[in-house]
């Protein structure tokens, strides 16, 4: 296992360098540059503009540009982001932290909620509850997740209150009451919105996917030999049918890690989550070469590893499967 | 008068938006707060084309949330700031001078502005002396002395220090200190905007190393003069400010702080507003507003703003490969197209029923700020315009609504009467614009063939093979602006010897005017620190405009923001940014 999981990474390493080298190239050929943020205003003319591009290096042939970024980040320094004038790094870890937790959260919430239902409504098909599960799935999955949010600050911000203190049910947005001191039931009270945008998606999707899976498994012979053996009902479904047709569900969970990373644009922008989504939306806006770069680099070197660890899971939860 | 469509937060890109399902939302949104009767008459200052709040008297305490759509990058105006970030910096540094709404210098750190009446600006223009208000503190209770104007200077004057505004420095030899409250500015040649050469101050002892401006923590956490000071600043979330108790004006501010709060979606922030949890959205769009003033919750206060939205005609021969400005413009060359175009197009149109009368009218670029020249209005005259036209030797003999050349100069017969179009993308507003002038000049028979580029493309550099500063377009449309002290932009838009070039890849003057006496009166404007001389000889400039019409201005947008019930006190400038008179500011108490 340590000897594939070694050879697949580097094995990676030709393609991350060809991915660094396309996404470099492509953010360069787009129209405008880092420089764009500030011609608009009154006090950067022209001269103070060339010179702005000549000190971040904006002027050097790409293939130069190229060498150097990666020179940096081989040595570990993912450089300056150049509106903000700090460390990439530095912009990132403010961010992460948030991001991970509304991630993390969304996504643990998400397994608690889907797992059950997938497993219920494959068992009970057609019936109540699973048509009642459908339904709602599909109107999860093709809900526009902006829209979903803006419903949710409509009705919990503006419409409903807290009986008690005459406030407005659920906060507008943001990570935590602003200045008020560190406090767990704050930081729920603030991620309740948020998450329930998020995971009204993901349910939808996780719990049909493991509807469909557990369906396969379920009328297998092993399921079937299971039951003749005389196991009880629950002990099928959970070991010989839930196992089983949860080894896909996991490595779809690994292949959905380097999300965690990236974060979720809509949900951050709705609820003025300080996360990942909008560090890189606001970077591409500005064309911030190298906070794009490194923000493009670390989700590629997260979706390869997920990869392997996807692969390696699935060897790992399925015997049949050999690595090597 | 109403706000304008915010070019600025439209611009700002906003993708996300599905228009159909956020229309949706919209009624359910009015309906969310208490609608009720509102003020809608509260009157600005009489004649006075901005909106200032004269509530009264004022109650000190309370905070107010101002709120912002992004994060702001830098508090450092020197390094560079994106447009949201010096909304924040204005609350929190000052400079030597500011501007008042009517564009007029007025001091601010500086004891008085220095004339050649006073001695503060010498015989031969090159020396200016500032006195300092004396006992002013930074934030932290160091005395603001010379020693930081000389300070701000020595990291503003070099790029290589990280600065984003050296060349506005580049005339000043030296800034001497002969005294803590005295300041000797001395220059190589006279600065025409030398009232405008310290917009900000930064604190020597709370910077560091001029060299070192690009990476100074004062960048993300300064000390000012100014009535706020930055508390604690969590990215992408908030910045608070509290009240300086160290302000140079005794009892102000009045507000204990100013929470900025970053919120990015624009229904969001209406919601905060309508909730009662935002006193200030800055830029708020159209439908934002509307929907915050059916609420009853705030209105929409504006002031001119300094963009005007005008039609660039390239006098000289485009896509000939030469940047020069001859040979003239086959079409466009001829005075009278030019004219006849102004005559077809109907600006009261565009202004009052496509944009609902929240623009403002303007026939020249110079109509604006401290040297408001007026100038002959263009009207609009479609015969007069057709006639013009014939007259031009642009006439409809094929009958297919569109004009060709009969016997025009340079131009093979036949030729149809058609030109290239071109403004940005992204902005709506300036579609519609283009739109209605496209409609227009149909009717007279002038075709035109309407492309939007993306904005670096149409505002890149000369490396970046920009088709304004190449020469290769027939029309632009877009909006620009001259700031309170202009002669250097005027400079570069309209000087002959500004026509972007191999040489001169940072000139201005794009749609290739050249004038040799416009050139004189803009240097003898430059040249005198005497505002009367100087507007007398920029209104020169602003009728040969007229006459040439080398550019026609369409409409003048406003600035502004929705304001809550409960703040007052504030006016809305054209000229400095939403928290310039944040000291005034106060809230009514619950």
């Amino acid at each position: 296992m340590a000897a594939f999981a070694i050879r697949r990474i580097v094995g990676a390493i030709p393609l991350l360098l060809f991915v660094s080298v396309a996404v470099f190239a492509l953010l360069h050929a787009a129209p405008g540059g880092p420089t764009g943020a500030y011609m608009r205003r009154g006090s950067m003319n022209a001269a103070d503009l060339a010179a702005l591009e000549q000190k971040l290096g904006l002027n050097d042939p790409l293939p130069v540009q190229y060498g150097k970024w990666l020179g940096r980040v081989v040595q570990g320094d993912l450089g300056m982001a150049v509106t903000t004038k700090r460390p990439v790094a530095v912009e990132i870890m403010d961010r992460l932290p948030h991001t991970l937790t509304l991630m993390a959260v969304a996504w643990g919430a998400t397994l608690l909620i889907a797992i059950p239902i997938g497993i219920f409504s494959a068992v009970r098909q057609y019936s109540k509850f699973d048509h009642a599960v459908t339904m709602l799935t599909f109107i999860g999955q093709s809900i526009p997740i902006f829209w979903f949010g803006l419903i949710l600050l409509l009705v919990f911000y503006m419409r409903l209150e807290n009986p008690i203190t005459g406030e407005p049910l659920m906060p507008a947005g943001g990570v935590a009451t602003m200045g008020a001191p560190f406090s767990l039931t704050d930081r729920i009270h603030h991620l309740l919105l948020p998450v329930t945008m998020l995971a009204a998606g993901w349910v939808a999707w996780y719990s049909r996917f493991l509807r469909a899976s557990m369906l396969e498994t379920i009328h297998q012979d092993y399921v079937r030999t299971a039951r003749a053996k005389g196991l009880s009902e629950r002990l099928v479904i959970l070991r010989h049918g839930f196992r089983n047709a949860a080894i896909p569900l996991v490595t779809l969970m690994a292949l959905d890690v380097p999300f965690l990373f990236t974060g979720a644009l809509f949900t951050e922008v709705i609820f003025a989550w300080p996360g990942m989504g909008r560090l890189f939306y606001a970077a591409a806006e500005r064309r911030d070469y190298g906070l794009l770069m490194a923000i493009i680099m670390i989700t590629s070197v997260l979706i390869v590893l997920a990869n392997i660890l996807a692969d390696m899971l699935y060897a790992w939860l399925d015997p049949r499967i050999r690595l090597s | 008068m109403r706000r304008s469509p915010s070019r600025s937060s439209a611009w700002h890109a906003r993708w996300w938006r599905i228009a159909a399902l956020v229309a949706l939302m919209t009624p359910l949104l009015a309906g969310a707060g208490a609608v009720g009767a509102q003020d809608a008459d509260s009157t600005p200052a009489a004649e006075a084309p901005y909106y200032s709040d004269t509530e009264g008297p004022p109650q000190p305490g309370g905070v107010a949330n101002f709120l912002l759509y992004e994060d702001p990058d830098s508090l450092n105006p020197l390094v560079g700031q994106t447009s949201i970030a010096v909304q924040v910096s204005q609350a929190i540094l000052e400079g030597l001078t500011y501007n008042d709404p009517d564009g007029v210098f007025q001091p601010g750190l500086a004891a008085e502005l220095p004339t050649l009446e006073n001695g503060g600006v010498s015989e031969d223009l090159t020396t200016v002396t500032w006195k300092l208000k004396p006992d002013v503190l930074w934030s932290d209770g160091t005395p603001f002395t010379s020693a930081d104007v000389r300070h701000t200077w020595e990291a503003a004057r070099d790029a290589a220090n990280g600065s984003a505004v050296a060349s506005e420095y580049e005339l000043i030899d030296d800034v001497q200190t002969p005294d803590p409250e005295t300041v000797v500015v001395t220059y190589s040649a006279f600065n025409a905007g030398y009232l405008d050469q310290f917009p900000w101050i930064v604190p020597q002892h709370a910077t560091g190393a001029p060299e070192e401006m690009a990476n100074w923590d004062f960048n993300r956490a300064p000390i000012g003069t100014g009535p706020f000071v930055l508390q604690e600043w969590a990215p992408a979330e908030y910045l608070t400010t509290v009240k300086n108790e160290n302000y140079r004006e005794e009892g102000k501010p009045y507000l204990d702080g100013i929470n900025f709060l970053v919120v990015p979606a624009e229904e969001a922030r209406t919601a905060r507003m309508i909730q009662g949890d935002g006193d200030v959205m800055l830029w708020a769009g159209d439908e934002a507003e509307q929907q915050i003033e059916d609420a009853g919750a705030g209105m929409g206060r504006i002031a001119p703003g300094v963009w005007v939205v005008r039609m660039w005609f390239n006098l000289s021969n485009p896509f000939d490969g030469d940047p020069g400005a001859e040979p003239p413009h086959p079409i466009l060359g001829d005075i009278r197209v030019r004219e006849a175009i102004t005559m077809a197009v109907n600006r009261e149109r565009i202004n009052q029923e496509l944009l609902e009368g929240r623009v403002f009218d303007i026939d020249s670029p110079f109509a604006v700020g401290w040297m408001a020249c007026e100038v002959e209005p263009f009207t609009y005259d479609p015969e007069a315009a057709m006639a013009l036209l014939d007259e031009a030797g642009w006439r409809d003999e094929d009958g297919d609504g569109i004009r060709e050349a009969h016997g025009v100069a340079g131009v093979e017969d036949g030729t149809p009467l058609s030109l290239m179009m071109n403004g940005y993308t992204g902005f709506s507003t300036l579609e519609l614009i283009e739109l209605a002038i496209q409609e227009d000049l149909k009717a007279v028979g002038i075709d035109t063939r309407l492309e939007n580029q993306e904005f670096a493309v149409i505002f890149g550099t000369w490396a970046d093979g920009s088709p304004r500063l190449l020469g290769d377009f027939d029309i632009l449309v877009f909006d620009a602006g001259w700031f309170a002290e202009p002669g250097k932009d005027i400079l570069l838009d309209l000087h002959p010897d500004q026509v972007p070039s191999e040489e001169t890849p940072g000139g201005g003057n794009f749609t290739r005017w050249v004038r040799e006496d416009v050139g004189e009166w803009i240097e003898a404007a430059n040249s005198s620190p005497d505002i009367e001389t100087r507007r007398e000889n920029f209104c020169k400039v602003a009728d040969a405009h007229r006459e040439d019409i080398p550019t026609f201005p369409i409409l003048q947008f406003s600035e502004g923001s929705v304001y809550s019930n409960r703040i007052h006190g504030y006016t809305v400038s054209t000229w400095e940014y939403a928290t310039w008179d944040a000291e005034n500011w106060w809230v009514e108490q619950a």
